[in-house]
């Protein structure tokens, strides 16, 4: 503690000259460095050494670890970088998502009606049901070629029982229809049961013109002769024209499928004309003559065909032409029912074509 | 073993992947480092884990070290930096008032001053406690200077001040310790 005695130690260290604070600095350290030194001199423990060797020789085995760590800012910041783009594709993606789902759809309407019309209603036979429809805004054709029948010409339209299936909440006129057939049941109509309502239009006793739709459900698919197209069955049909009636009275599934609202409606008040009546028609393959259709006429109460002829060349009534249209295409004969569509067209000028015939044009 | 090499060449000998010298540098400056710790934070356990973290630091490092400045300097540099964290987590630094008034003490007459009146043992126990009661700065300052004898450069250098600023540091520390020795 001998220096603690030298002069120098009363200059005020505040006169700042580097000299003087560095021998300010000396003296100070020659008098508490030696009491620093009589402090513990602690050291860490040999667990602790052992751990930081153990670590210094591990990251040599692992010699490209400094790179690896210099690398990583740099992959870091990479990752980084995406994430805007990242959350701006996301966001991207939710809003076209969000769109899509809210932009109201064009043709599923269509499609609901279609399923409306595919759907049975209840009491009625599939094989009602798919009963193709005429165009929607058929006037009552005056037919002047053909002279008139016991059968006015409108009513050969009102026989599409399927329309009235499809749309059961329809005008009343063909509720009032309907409701007027029933009656008349036991009378001459029992013997040309109409298929809008078979279970109830058949007579008692009468076993055929109620097993007709049932069977005609049974098989839809038959594959028989080639079949007329009945849209009422005065003489009870073979089986097989039944379930081909039926089949051939289904338009195809792609066809069936394009059917329209308005077009239903349409068809309904056409359903109402054809079965307002009683009146009946029958379309069928002539066996002699491929490609040509045999159409016949019912007279509602009488048992006779009020009209029949073969076409072509005979034009039938309007509801027959288009059967026989279809019937055509069913039968593979596409030329034939073009040109059938094209006289029918001809002859019916007004004539809207039915959604499934509407390719043919 | 390397112990006739430089600090400096032990470490580029480590980095090279020499391990022996790695164990020669750390059995050289492991208990002037610990100290250094040890006295900067109190709590054994932080001290230790600062300790081996400082290693760990130095040994990721190897391949980015340079022989600019001794090797004590730059592994002093990471402890140090290691225990400014921990003790800004810990402690406000000491204000102004405090500093001006420990500055008044620094012309004490001589017969007053303490280490003249007081035994050995009981200037070690109040230095120790005048270690632990000044503001981190200074003591960081204080602990490199005495530890590990760095100049002011180096102190500079570690702690990452001013020339002027490691010396107005030291002064204050001294002269708290002076005051607290003078009790």
């Amino acid at each position: 503690m001998s220096d603690i005695k030298k002069p120098s130690q009363t200059t005020p260290p505040e006169h700042g000259f580097d000299a003087e604070f560095d021998a300010f600095l000396r003296e100070q350290d020659s008098r508490l460095a030696a009491l620093y030194r009589k402090l513990p001199h602690p050291e860490p423990d040999a667990a602790i050494d052992a751990q930081v060797r153990a670590q210094a020789r591990s990251a040599l085995r692992m010699p490209n670890e400094a790179a690896a760590q210099a690398s990583r800012p740099v992959a870091r910041s990479r990752a980084q970088r995406w994430l805007p783009m990242f959350g701006a594709a996301a966001t991207l993606l939710l809003v076209a998502g969000l769109a899509w789902r809210l932009v109201p759809p064009t043709t599923p309407p269509r499609r609901e009606t279609a399923a409306i019309a595919d759907t049975p209603a209840p009491g009625v036979a599939q094989g009602e049901r798919t009963v193709p429809m005429p165009a929607p805004t058929v006037p009552p054709p005056a037919q002047p070629a053909t002279p008139p029948a016991p059968v006015d010409a409108t009513a050969q339209y009102r026989h599409t029982p399927n329309t009235v299936a499809a749309k059961p909440e329809s005008s009343a006129a063909a509720d009032n229809a309907k409701t007027d057939a029933k009656p008349k049941v036991g009378g001459a109509l029992a013997a040309a049961p109409k298929i809008a309502a078979p279970a109830s239009a058949t007579p008692p006793g009468s076993a055929e013109p109620t097993a007709f739709p049932s069977r005609a459900v049974e098989q839809p698919r038959a594959k028989s002769a080639p079949p007329p197209v009945a849209a009422t069955a005065p003489p009870p049909p073979p089986a097989a024209m039944e379930a081909e009636t039926a089949r051939s009275a289904a338009p195809a599934p792609e066809l069936r499928e394009s059917a329209s609202a308005d077009g239903a409606d349409a068809m309904q008040a056409f359903a109402d004309k054809a079965t307002a009546g009683g009146s009946s028609f029958v379309v069928r393959p002539e066996p002699s003559a491929p490609g040509r259709y045999h159409w016949e006429i019912g007279g509602g109460p009488t048992a006779a065909p009020a009209r029949d002829g073969i076409y072509p060349p005979d034009p039938p009534p309007l509801a027959a032409w288009v059967q026989i249209v279809r019937a055509m295409l069913r039968d593979g004969h596409r030329d034939a029912a073009r040109q059938a569509l094209a006289d029918l067209r001809a002859q019916h000028p007004d004539f809207r074509v039915p959604p499934d015939l509407r390719g043919l044009e | 073993m390397g112990t006739g090499k430089t600090d400096e060449e032990l470490m580029l000998a480590y980095a090279q992947g020499d391990a022996l010298a790695f164990d020669a540098l750390y059995a050289r400056t492991r208990g002037m480092l610990y100290r250094f710790i040890l006295r900067s934070v109190p709590e054994r356990a932080v001290a230790d884990e600062l300790f081996q973290d400082t290693w760990s630091r130095a040994i990721h490092a190897r391949a980015r070290y340079r022989v600019e400045a001794k090797f004590s300097t730059w592994l002093l540099q990471i402890a140090h930096n290691l225990v400014v964290d921990h003790q800004r987590r810990l402690r406000p630094q000491a204000d102004a008032d405090e500093s001006e008034h420990v500055l008044g003490l620094l012309d004490v007459p001589e017969r007053e001053r303490p280490e003249e009146v007081l035994s050995d043992f009981e200037q070690r126990r109040r230095l120790q406690l005048a270690l632990e009661a000044l503001p981190d700065e200074q003591r960081n300052a204080f602990l490199l200077r005495m530890e590990s004898n760095l100049t002011l450069e180096e102190i500079a250098q570690v702690t990452g001040a001013g020339h002027e600023t490691v010396k107005s540091r030291l002064r204050y520390a001294f002269a708290k310790i002076r005051e607290r020795l003078a009790e």
